[in-house]
């Protein structure tokens, strides 16, 4: 076990447990126990395992990565991994398609499966073309299991800041931040308290979840609680998502992740010129790296966006690095978790 | 007294016998059928509504006539399984439903060899392997059915003939 003084020891989050037990049964009893078998201090902070054909099983936590080591527990040195045999991914992917892969053709084509509980298994493997577009994935080589957590709260203790002027009125705001910082899990958290799950706020709120992550949607169901007004809609590509949802359920706030292309700002154009409140965000790791994307400094400029969020994993995902308004003034000091 | 009960019993038993091998190759041809209709519908599942299979053989097991067993256990192992492959769970179903079938070799060589990639492939390599192993099951049930045509008067008649034969004898 590393000795690591960033695994909080008095700290053992029991969602995190809960959530990597949902994950655990789509791996082979084998290996399901070897990281069972982990101490839960850390298994409680687990984001992915990373699953590669004849290499070392690889966990990432929120403070790092780790091998699973061929004795037991962790290790850094991926020389003392454990290795995932090709007969164990076969078995992986028998387990995370129910036994069914053709069924999986359309999530194949987006690169990943969305499993019971909001989990996600990304795939790498020989893509098959089909008219000069992917039509499926085959010979999986390797699979990234994102353990999905709901983190309550960031989004009930920032809503605050994101109101101005009298009367308060939400501004349009961009999240950014690197992946793997928590955008996504902020964009959910805001459609929860925004759409009422606290009582606070009544909100209609339509969530364009082009890439499933927000909602996790699985049968129709989000896998990720999301609040009691919320509408999705699905595996929709943003730009034509948001005129859909402007056109058919007239949010009062509108949701979407990661935008960047042209369509995109259009689109955004057209919600915030019907008197919809956009929430949207994108990859980023700095105020000048944004900046540089043309579409979103065309919004920046613009001033289409009251609130820019900066986000880190600094102290852990989620890590708030700065708030501020459309002129880049801090609207709240950095540095604190969001 | 005793002679003619022990004649009549005899006759009875004979013809029992020969009903029996004239029904077991009906029995065939209806199981048969059965495996073709599960499989159609088992093709309509994957194709159309892209059920997974555990849902998709247990639509079939409703259409499969008498060969409903074989779909729903697969069904059901893959319901229940842990890391079980859709080949083994129709294997495994396959030999509990042989045992208490009157499948022949013929066929069962050619549902084993359907289990063999079960579920792993793209759904048209699916659908082609369902259709492959329909035609195969048509072809064999076609002969089935002259062979019950043909063998199944036969068989009965040969019950009652070689029970009068036997009691003329032991009268």
């Amino acid at each position: 076990m590393p000795d690591d003084h960033r695994f909080r020891r008095n700290s053992t989050d029991m969602s995190g447990i809960n959530s990597l037990k949902e994950v655990l049964p789509y791996l082979p009893i084998n290996l399901r126990q070897e990281i069972g078998g982990i101490d839960p201090v850390f298994l409680a902070q687990l984001e992915e395992i990373r699953l590669r054909q004849a290499y070392p099983v690889a966990l990432r936590f929120a403070q790092g990565q780790y091998y699973l080591a061929l004795s037991s527990g962790l290790t850094q040195d991926f020389t003392k991994g454990r290795i995932l045999a090709p007969e164990e991914l076969k078995q992986i992917v028998l387990l995370i398609s129910n036994s069914s892969f053709y069924a999986l053709e359309e999530e194949l084509r987006r690169g990943y499966i969305t499993l019971a509980g909001g989990h996600r298994a990304g795939l790498c493997g020989r893509a098959v073309l089909e008219n000069g577009v992917i039509r499926t994935i085959k010979e999986i080589s390797s699979l990234n299991l994102r353990v999905a957590r709901y983190v309550e709260g960031n989004g009930k203790r920032l809503l605050p800041y994101l109101f101005e002027g009298r009367p308060l009125r939400l501004q349009h705001t961009l999240i950014v931040s690197p992946p793997g910082a928590g955008k996504t899990t902020l964009l959910r958290d805001l459609a929860g308290v925004l759409s009422g799950n606290s009582g606070q706020y009544a909100y209609n709120v339509g969530i364009v979840d082009e890439r499933s992550e927000i909602s996790a949607m699985r049968n129709g169901i989000p896998q990720l609680p999301l609040g009691p007004r919320c509408d999705v809609l699905d595996a929709c590509p943003k730009a034509e998502g948001m005129m859909l949802m402007i056109r058919s359920m007239a949010p009062q706030v509108l949701i979407c992740d990661e935008i960047g292309r042209h369509e995109d700002a259009y689109a955004i154009q057209e919600a915030v010129n019907a008197g919809i409140i956009v929430i949207a965000s994108a990859h980023g790791g700095s105020k000048e790296e944004i900046q540089q994307r043309p579409v979103i400094n065309r919004l920046l400029e613009e001033k289409s966006f009251g609130r820019i969020i900066f986000l880190s994993r600094r102290q852990g995902p989620g890590t708030l690095e700065g708030l501020w308004d459309a002129d880049f003034e801090p609207v709240k000091g950095s540095g604190e978790d969001a | 007294m005793l002679k003619l009960l022990g004649a009549f019993l005899v006759i009875a038993a004979c013809a029992a016998g020969g009903m029996l091998a004239s029904k077991s190759l009906e029995r065939r041809c209806r199981i048969l059928r059965g495996l073709q209709e599960g499989l159609l519908a088992l093709k309509r599942e994957i194709s159309f509504s892209n059920s997974r299979l555990s849902q998709a053989m247990a639509a079939a097991a409703v259409s499969a006539g008498q060969s409903y067993e074989l779909f729903q256990l697969t069904g059901e192992k893959l319901t229940e399984g842990q890391g079980i492959s859709a080949g083994e769970a129709w294997q495994e179903a396959l030999k509990e439903f042989a045992f208490d079938t009157v499948l022949e070799r013929e066929e069962l060589e050619v549902l084993q060899s359907f289990g063999v990639g079960l579920g792993l492939s793209d759904i048209n390599d699916q659908i082609n392997r369902l259709e492959l192993c329909r035609q195969r099951l048509e072809s064999i049930e076609k002969n089935a059915e002259l062979q019950w045509q043909k063998l199944g008067k036969v068989w009965r008649n040969l019950g009652w003939s070689l029970g009068i034969v036997l009691a003329l004898l032991f009268l």
